[in-house]
């Protein structure tokens, strides 16, 4: 692994120089680990083990990819299905917490009724959450035990 | 009891005051960072950590104007602020009381978003290079990614 890498950055140092490359040579980000950093007495017990991988192979030349930001998930909010809850009150709350029309709210809760679970929206997470506790409040306030729960898409 | 800074409070109202007029039934995180780039103590943080706000302000208002049209309501009052812009809130109100401090600024506000989860707002921070790290540290000892932005600061305790 470490010859080829070098082998390679070394090609390419060796054609940008005799001016074959015309475009900026990118010359591989190699970071040398040994063998000291992959046991690291720094690290304390509560740093955040995201960096870990690249450590875990044994000394030697690594590559390393600048992180990405990845763009948050939505999530789906569920209603699961109990004997207890009335139909009206699932069909109000779907109208009152989620705007769903009549229609659409019954045909939700026929679906939790029959399948044991049915999906009320997909939102980003903070909102998905705030449904989920506007529909667990409103649940317990008319003593009904309706679940609701949050599931990434 | 700690309590909020005038800018923070207005920018807070202004967070609301955004979802309210977009008929937003909630008011997220990110009507609060939209808010909070008015806000004269979270600005003075974003610029030190080379946050470019203008840029940040159009990825917000897009962000607001598309992806969050699914909480259009027509008949509502007033946006009612999500679950995790409480806890933000919160967050960073217990931070400064802990703290021994007397008053929660927009600074506090910016470092708090950064422990949620999931959330736009962090996300639209992180995009441009910024970490809590990098706030905590402008806020603590005046240290800027963006040298032109670095203030001397003298450490002090609690007294």
């Amino acid at each position: 692994m470490t010859a080829r890498l070098a082998t390679i950055a070394a090609q390419h140092l060796d054609l940008a120089r005799k001016g074959w490359l015309r475009a900026p040579v990118k010359t591989p980000n190699i970071v040398i680990v040994t063998s000291r950093m992959i046991d690291d007495p720094m690290k304390s017990p509560w740093m955040s083990d995201e960096h870990d991988e690249d450590r875990q192979n044994d000394a030697g030349t690594i590559t390393k990819t600048a992180p990405k930001t990845k763009r948050p998930s939505l999530y789906k909010v569920l209603l699961l299905n109990d004997d207890y809850t009335p139909q009206e009150f699932v069909i109000w709350l779907l109208e009152v917490v989620f705007h769903k029309g009549r229609e659409e709210a019954t045909q939700i809760m026929l679906h939790v009724h029959n399948t044991g679970v049915g999906i009320c929206g997909v939102y980003t997470y903070e909102v998905a959450e705030t449904k989920v506790a506007q529909v667990l409040e409103l649940s317990r306030r008319n003593e009904h035990p309706l679940q609701c729960t949050m599931e990434r898409e | 009891m700690a309590t909020f800074s005038e800018n923070l409070e207005k920018s807070i109202h202004r967070a609301i005051a955004l979802a309210t007029e977009r008929k937003h039934e909630l008011a997220t995180l990110e009507h609060l960072l939209f808010a909070l780039t008015d806000d004269e103590d979270a600005r003075a943080v974003m610029l030190a950590c080379n946050v470019d706000i203008e840029k940040l302000r159009e990825q917000l208002m897009e962000y607001i104007e598309d992806d969050l049209d699914k909480l259009m309501v027509e008949d509502m009052e007033e946006a009612k602020p999500t679950a995790g812009f409480h806890r933000v809130v919160q967050r960073a109100l217990i931070h400064v009381e802990t703290s021994g401090r007397s008053e929660v600024t927009g600074a506090n506000i910016i470092v708090a978003i950064f422990a949620e989860r999931e959330s736009h707002a962090t996300y639209f921070l992180q995009a441009q290079d910024m970490t809590r790290y990098d706030a905590v540290n402008y806020i603590s000892h005046g240290l800027a990614k963006n040298a032109a932005a670095g203030q001397s600061r003298s450490p002090r305790g609690r007294g």
